[in-house]
């Protein structure tokens, strides 16, 4: 996820080419982040959430 | 047996220069297709975010499984202490060295970012197979140099065989940890298979011996030393025992895959109606890559014939190539099954389409010229082949 820009304390690149909040980016191990407070308001899904890998990526809305 | 002396080749011929030459055109192309693929961006390859390992990788992945394998023949000297390997364990433990550098050379070059390297290596992720990788690979590196120290300082040549076995283990824990990388993948039908791990085991054993054998009677022959029927009779049979143990391996994986219900899609992707690697499987991997190879080694009309187990050794190459390009990038081709019982109704849930270019092959091609010009380099300066292989100087059973 554009881990030349985070390393810089950027966003990443399809985070800042978007106008809406489609698209929540940040440290899913901070509890007080954006992303986990999030979490905890909507419902969210990961890709094989079956294989248990606690992935990076999670996705709400359907 | 007599005693062996070891001394280095010539290299003043035209043809050693032309070998280096040759070598050296291959290796410039590789340079220059990465500086056009870095330079465009990896999108003028044949590699998308489906199949992200490419024809660089399975070029890089042949080398390093190789390598591992060609120090066996140093192993089975040190380790289980048979006399007639051992004039041959020098060039055994260097082949090993520079086959790995030649795939370790492909992978660095092909990484899209390679500023990365310096990050993946003071970030260290240590539940990452692939940093296991890293220090297996370097482990290597610096075990089999000082085993080969051993082997050629007469000071330490009593602790040579520790060492040897020391390597051994090495090599078998870093091949492992190369299956691995599949072997652990869970989230591709392909791989997901404990029994990657054996299984390029055994493949390592099969391709390190052909580049190995290749390697030896083509530097006997044109530096004009005799090479005894018994080391390469020997040496015959060895590989077509690894050949025939790397097909029952691809036989149990199959059969595997076949009785969990849930690969059922990628067993027939693979062996029926995946196309090019339905083809590439029967075709390159059974018939030309271990079949043609056998019958060449065993029928008696051919397995007294050094060109033809030089043939057989260039097959059991192509055809270990193609065995990892059917793996790694067929593997990848066929969709993962991302939310299971979920219909996919747009998306990735079609075969992912793959040709090879020509960049893609000169790099990897380019690994095959740093792993051969390296060897062809160290034997001018260095003492790492017999003087003689003849029967009456390698056969232990000979009385001199």
């Amino acid at each position: 996820m554009c881990v030349h820009r985070v390393d810089k304390g950027e966003k990443p690149a399809c985070l800042t080419s978007i106008s809406s909040d489609a698209i929540v980016f940040g440290d899913l191990y901070d509890p007080s982040s954006e992303i986990n407070k999030k979490l905890k308001e909507v419902q969210s899904r990961q890709i094989r959430a079956d294989l248990n890998l606690n992935t990076g990526v999670r996705y709400s809305g359907f | 047996m007599s005693q062996v002396r070891y001394l280095q080749i010539d290299g003043r011929s035209t043809g050693y220069l032309a070998l280096i030459a040759g070598l050296g055109v291959l290796i410039v192309a590789a340079l220059l297709s990465v500086y056009y693929m870095e330079h465009n961006g990896h999108w003028v390859t044949g590699m998308s975010n489906r199949i992200v390992w490419g024809t660089p990788h399975v070029f890089a992945i042949f080398l390093i499984v190789a390598a591992s394998g060609a120090l066996n023949v140093a192993s089975i000297s040190s380790v289980f202490q048979k006399k007639l390997y051992k004039p041959l364990s020098r060039l055994s433990g260097l082949t090993a060295l520079a086959l790995l550098a030649g795939g370790l050379m492909i992978l660095v070059l092909d990484l899209g970012r390679p500023d990365r390297l310096i990050v993946a290596m003071t970030e260290y992720n240590f539940r990452s197979i692939f940093a296991w990788n890293i220090i297996l690979y370097n482990g290597f590196f610096a075990i089999v140099a000082v085993y080969l120290w051993m082997m050629f300082e007469r000071r330490m040549n009593k602790f040579s065989s520790n060492a040897g076995i020391a390597a051994f283990a090495w090599r078998l824990i870093l091949t492992t940890g190369t299956g691995s990388i599949f072997g652990f993948l869970v989230a591709r039908q392909a791989y997901d298979a404990v029994i990657m791990a054996p299984m390029f085991i055994i493949m390592s054993f099969s391709f390190g011996l052909a580049m190995f054998l290749l390697i030896l009677m083509a530097s006997y022959k044109w530096t004009e030393r005799d090479l005894g029927d018994v080391v390469v009779d020997r040496l015959r049979k060895l590989l077509g025992v690894f050949v025939s143990a790397v097909l029952y391996f691809v036989i149990v994986y199959h059969l595997g895959n076949l009785y969990l219900a849930e690969n059922s899609g990628v067993e027939s992707f693979m062996l029926m109606n995946g196309g090019i690697y339905t083809q590439l499987f029967w075709i390159g991997q059974i018939i030309i890559g271990s079949f043609a190879p056998l019958f060449l080694i065993y029928h008696p009309s051919t397995k007294n014939n050094r060109s033809m187990l030089g043939l057989a050794s260039v097959l059991v190459i192509v055809g270990g190539m193609v065995q990892l390009y059917v793996l790694i990038i067929g593997g990848q081709a066929y969709p993962i099954e991302m939310f299971p019982g979920m219909t996919v109704l747009e998306g990735y849930g079609q075969i992912a389409s793959y040709t090879p270019s020509l960049p893609e092959l000169l790099l990897g091609v380019g690994g095959f010229g740093v792993a051969l010009i390296a060897i062809a380099f160290l034997v001018k300066f260095l003492p790492f082949l017999p003087e003689s292989l003849a029967d009456k100087v390698a056969d232990p059973h000979t009385k001199a």
